[in-house]
């Protein structure tokens, strides 16, 4: 049998059923005109051969895009990145403008806001670790003083004797010896996390400035980008407009 | 808000950012954007280029979703903006393939962009980048169609909306696609475009 008018008719439901979409009554027709006819079969398995071949195209493995998830919200990306834009505006009107441009490759603004990003990260899990280590050392120290109650409410014990060898300090020196130690371990944490924010504050300095390097370099490079980031920090600015509904 | 975000469908997030919770966008993007740059390299036939055109896309939906008319799926509308710009890119890089007065760069992008990069080349296999040359043979319209429903994996009725075609147009084209593609494949020598009888047709079973 040779191709025929019927077999043009047919070629929507054949290509129904060489993708298995459509309803069953198209594939089925299709099936049946396979079934008889023996040109329209020999392209059908072309076809199949086709898309086999097709799908030996692999795409590369994706470099991470600026906006995943992983690496940050795509808002916060785009807000990282105007901030910088901003605080670098800040840093030229307070006249401290001559920053050298970072020996960075100007790579993608938005990369250096998710670096940013990513610092307030770390930063947060050190401050939790920080109070985790803190809430340990107060209920060691009252583990301490609770047992040095018990010792000072009997001194007649063996353990009381034991200690009274080991010091002669009175309990209630003890105890006051103890709060000065609680107070410069408060006083410790507390500079090491203002240490700690300092720090931060400093690198995030450093990380808007390179985003801010980053963008001044990129709209030197082309008036078009120029005028994409342009679009891109109104609608950004439009959505910090509207701080509450982030 | 988040988590209740990822559960909804994309109808009630483009609702919820039409309300005024413009956070939702933010679950749209990552809903879709690795599908719509996968289909903008195929589209384009490189990487060059992918990431921006694949964030203008969001860019541009992000500004019109406001109007977006809820009948349309999500997905189409993305998937057309972003092969809109795609086209507008091709046709860039087209009227840059010959010298213009106005434009003393040397027209590096165009001559890149008519092959794979060494880099390209030494990494991708063989196989890959035959089927990628030979489709970006195809006129632009039966790549798009078999794009989407290739590697994208769309419906007819759903390739249909997202380019503005009756789906008999849809299947038309793809089937002078696949047609042309086998003969692009076999003159990249690629054999298993020769026929292929699997055993799950009653007609192969004799």
């Amino acid at each position: 049998m040779t191709a025929t008018l019927s077999c043009d008719a047919l070629r929507d439901d054949i290509i129904a059923l060489l993708y298995d979409d459509g309803d069953p009554a198209c594939k089925s027709r299709a099936r049946d005109h396979l079934a008889q006819c023996v040109p329209c079969r020999a392209e059908y398995s072309d076809l199949k051969g086709v898309r086999k071949a097709l799908q030996g195209w692999e795409l590369p493995l994706p470099a991470p895009l600026p906006q995943t998830r992983a690496t940050g919200r795509w808002f916060a990306t785009g807000l990282a990145a105007a901030a910088g834009l901003i605080l670098g505006i800040g840093v030229a009107l307070a006249g401290r403008s001559a920053f050298a441009p970072p020996a960075i490759a100007p790579s993608s603004a938005a990369n250096a806001g998710t670096d940013a990003a990513r610092q307030f990260v770390s930063f947060d899990q050190l401050q939790e670790a920080l109070k985790t280590q803190e809430s340990r050392h107060q209920s060691e120290i009252a583990d301490l003083r609770r047992s040095l109650t018990l010792v000072s409410e009997s001194p007649a014990g063996g353990a009381s004797s034991q200690l009274n060898n080991v010091s002669n300090l009175s309990p209630a020196t003890i105890e006051q010896l103890l709060k000065a130690s609680e107070a410069r371990q408060a006083r410790m944490f507390e500079a090491r996390l203002a240490g700690l924010r300092t720090e931060s504050d400093l690198q995030r300095q450093y990380d808007m400035a390179q985003v801010a390097a980053g963008l001044a370099y990129i709209d030197s490079r082309t008036g078009a980008d120029a005028a994409r980031t342009s679009e891109l920090m109104k609608n950004l600015v439009r959505v910090t407009a509207k701080p509450q509904e982030r | 808000m988040n988590r209740s975000h990822s559960q909804m469908s994309d109808e009630q997030l483009v609702e919820a950012f039409q309300a005024g919770h413009l956070a939702a966008y933010d679950e749209l993007v990552s809903r879709w954007q690795s599908k719509i740059r996968g289909a903008v390299w195929r589209v384009l036939g490189s990487t060059e280029d992918a990431a921006d055109i694949t964030q203008e896309a969001f860019l541009r939906a992000f500004r019109g979703l406001k109007a977006f008319k809820r009948e349309a799926k999500f997905s189409s509308w993305i998937y057309q903006i972003a092969l809109n710009l795609c086209r507008d890119s091709l046709r860039r890089k087209k009227g840059k393939s010959y010298v213009s007065l106005d434009e003393p760069e040397p027209q590096i992008p165009a001559l890149l962009s008519k092959g794979p990069s060494p880099l390209e080349l030494s990494e991708g296999n063989q196989l890959a980048d035959r089927v990628r040359m030979a489709i970006q043979k195809l006129s632009e319209d039966q790549r798009e169609v078999i794009i989407l429903k290739e590697y994208e994996g769309l419906t007819f009725a759903e390739i249909a909306e997202t380019l503005g075609l009756p789906t008999s147009t849809v299947k038309t084209r793809l089937y002078r696609g696949l047609v042309e593609m086998k003969q692009h494949l076999a003159r990249e020598g690629v054999t298993s475009a020769s026929p292929i009888h699997d055993s799950n047709e009653p007609w192969d079973r004799t």
